[in-house]
């Protein structure tokens, strides 16, 4: 529900409880001031009979339905106060009762004593009651339509940079390198939001840039004194006469250093890859590589004794960098490869459609997804750095392929499909 | 063997200076554009190992020079870059062959060897070490005058090994050197042995002496001293 819908319900049940109230309030009002001029009517209608008697008219002549007069002896004339009071009585016309207002008042005109009942009828509860209710719903419709209209006007204009602002921020991508226009707007509040929004996403994107540069700089760096240390070794061994722990020394010193050089490699890869510094310009035939790759593995399959089968479709074209095509086929096989059990075996398949790579091998430590970030691996596997996959991944993603892995029975499958 | 090595970083500079020369390698070294330029217009070299970044100027541009002013001598060009791009660029441009930082000494010093002798000798001269004769260009081996069958990687093993004859190379050079950077494969370095064995196996069985020396916990020597 959005906030408008969200604000709109609230004022209405507001308003609801606010029209409960008021309505009640409003039916108090109506009667006490219906009774006020109920009960002046009654006292007019006294006046007049009191008039008319000291006119000498006949009290006979004087009764009607609602006035009733009767002469009372003096004696019996105590109290001269008017007396209000509610009571029922006949409706002229229908067979039920109704409230009444009635005047009681004993006065004495000209020496003889009178006692006036005078009555009226009052205003139903029932009715004024229904025309309270019936003024507070349409009162309620009418804020009803009015509020509609209000919000439907303010989503439309007021809040439409507002939804302009949320559109973009969605479509915000801190890889890229613009930061969305804003439309301007006259709202102060939006266009605080805007400017701050704005800023906030370019300086993301400048941090962006500087880690980005930073891990590109800092991998590339890294090689040059990572040859010199790796030459100084090679030189070191040329030394006659190194006893055996000094060879040792040495070659332990050369692995690591192996280890630390590709590593950087394989993340400048990465940041290259992320940067998309290699996008394709033109399809590659997948079918010469995967070949030229199978050709290379063949062999270190065999001497690990694998059984390596394939199934190649002619002239497979996929729009992928060619050296990326290289790296993804390059990096699914030496992952078969490495991941696989003894006498184990590794299929490929490759179709216009897809790459299936399936291979032998132990069961994941980790859930198959989690195989893709960075530095997880399967740690049963020795000297693998973790970024093969992730590498792998990150290929797919820049070029929007969809990459499957699943392990199944003793069975690891990564498929991937490319779009056309 | 006359190089001449173009590279600003004066520490590699100075590694590749000092593996590569003694024996009959002699090495002068360029640190900038301005002085590999000046070193091509006086002196004739067999073979310049070339760093693509130099700090004054580009490379490709000494490549280009080099091309028009010596056509017969060799280009191994050396760069960070591990861009495809660079490499073929490189190749078109006429250099013999290309090789990424960081790479292993005894690596540049058999391709450099292999150009030397395909410039030198179209490749139709023959190697020998001891009791073995290499063919490079039939890819046929002789000890005394058996002809051994070798597989492939065994022959680029022998290769290899002669080309740095008396040096130590370690099993992770060796295997980089068979299977490029595949070898960060676990069990690469029991392929190694697994070949060398096999090697050795072979140019034994037909009377042949074992120059393959072992050297514990590094990897191995290619070397007739010792061996009777």
């Amino acid at each position: 529900m959005n906030l408008l819908t969200k604000t709109t319900l609230f004022y209405l049940l507001i308003s609801l409880v606010a029209f409960t109230l008021g309505g009640g309030v409003a039916l108090r009002l109506i009667r006490t001031e219906v009774q006020k001029e109920t009960d002046y009517s009654l006292r007019d209608s006294y006046r007049n009979a009191r008039r008319a008697i000291k006119g000498g008219a006949p009290i006979e002549a004087l009764n009607t339905r609602k006035v009733r007069i009767d002469s009372v002896p003096m004696h019996l004339v105590t109290d001269t106060s008017f007396v209000f009071a509610d009571t029922l009585g006949p409706h002229p016309r229908l067979d039920h009762t109704e409230p009444y207002r009635k005047l009681t008042v004993t006065k004495v005109i000209d020496g003889q004593a009178y006692r006036f009942a005078i009555q009226d009828v009052f205003l139903e509860l029932d009715d004024s009651y229904e025309v309270v209710v019936k003024i507070m719903t349409r009162l309620f419709l009418i804020l009803g339509f009015i509020l509609a209209g209000v919000m439907f006007f303010v989503s439309r204009f007021l809040l439409s940079p507002f939804q302009e602002t949320l559109k973009r921020i969605r479509s915000f991508n801190v890889t890229q390198n613009q930061t969305p226009d804003f439309p301007e707007t006259t709202t102060n509040e939006f266009e605080q939001l805007n400017a701050f929004i704005e800023q906030m996403m370019q300086q993301a994107q400048r941090d962006y840039r500087v880690l980005k540069e930073f891990s590109e700089n800092a991998s590339h760096e890294i090689q040059t004194p990572l040859a010199i240390a790796r030459g100084k070794l090679e030189i070191l061994l040329e030394t006659p006469n190194l006893d055996e722990r000094q060879l040792g020394l040495i070659h332990t010193t050369q692995e690591a250093l192996g280890r630390l050089s590709k590593t950087s490699e394989a993340l400048l890869l990465l940041t290259r890859i992320e940067n998309q510094a290699l996008l394709p310009r033109e399809d590659t035939n997948l079918t010469e590589i995967t070949n030229h790759s199978l050709r290379t593995f063949s062999e270190l399959a065999e001497l690990k004794g694998l059984s390596l089968s394939a199934k190649i479709d002619d002239d497979v074209k996929v729009l992928i960098d060619a050296s990326l095509a290289e790296i993804l086929v390059g990096n699914l096989l030496k992952n078969a490869v490495r991941h696989n059990i003894n006498e184990g075996w590794i299929k490929l398949s490759l179709t216009q459609k897809m790459l299936t790579v399936q291979n032998t091998g132990e069961p994941p430590s980790r859930p198959t997804e989690q195989l893709f970030q960075r530095f997880q691996t399967n740690t049963s596997s020795g000297h693998s750095l973790g970024l093969g996959l992730a590498i792998v991944k990150k290929i797919c993603d820049v070029h929007h392929f969809d990459l499957q892995y699943t392990y199944e029975k003793d069975v690891h499958t990564l498929i991937v499909t490319f779009t056309s | 063997m006359k190089l001449l090595i173009v590279e600003d970083e004066p520490e590699l500079l100075h590694n590749i200076v000092s593996y590569m020369s003694g024996g009959d390698t002699i090495c002068e070294s360029a640190a900038t554009f301005e002085m590999a330029h000046h070193k091509l217009t006086g002196f004739s070299y067999d073979i310049v190992v070339l760093d693509l970044m130099l700090p004054d100027g580009d490379g490709f541009e000494v490549l280009k020079l080099l091309k028009q002013i010596q056509p017969e001598t060799g280009v191994l060009i050396i760069s960070a870059k591990n861009a495809l791009d660079d490499k073929i660029k490189g190749l078109e441009l006429g250099a013999d062959d290309y090789l990424t930082k960081p790479f292993h000494l005894p690596e540049l010093n058999a391709r450099l060897k292999a150009i030397y002798r395909r410039r030198k000798f179209q490749g139709r001269d023959e190697i020998t070490f001891g009791c073995i004769t290499i063919h490079p260009d039939t890819h046929e081996v002789f000890v005394r005058d058996e002809e051994l069958t070798l597989t492939v990687k065994e022959y680029e093993l022998l290769l290899f090994f002669v080309a740095n004859k008396g040096r130590a190379l370690t099993k992770q050079t060796i295997a980089e050197h068979l299977w490029g950077d595949n070898v960060d494969l676990l069990d690469s370095f029991d392929f190694v042995y697994q070949h060398i064995k096999n090697l050795r196996k072979k140019i034994t069985e037909v009377g042949g002496a074992d120059y393959i020396q072992t050297i514990y916990g590094l990897g191995y020597k290619f070397t007739d001293r010792g061996v009777s």
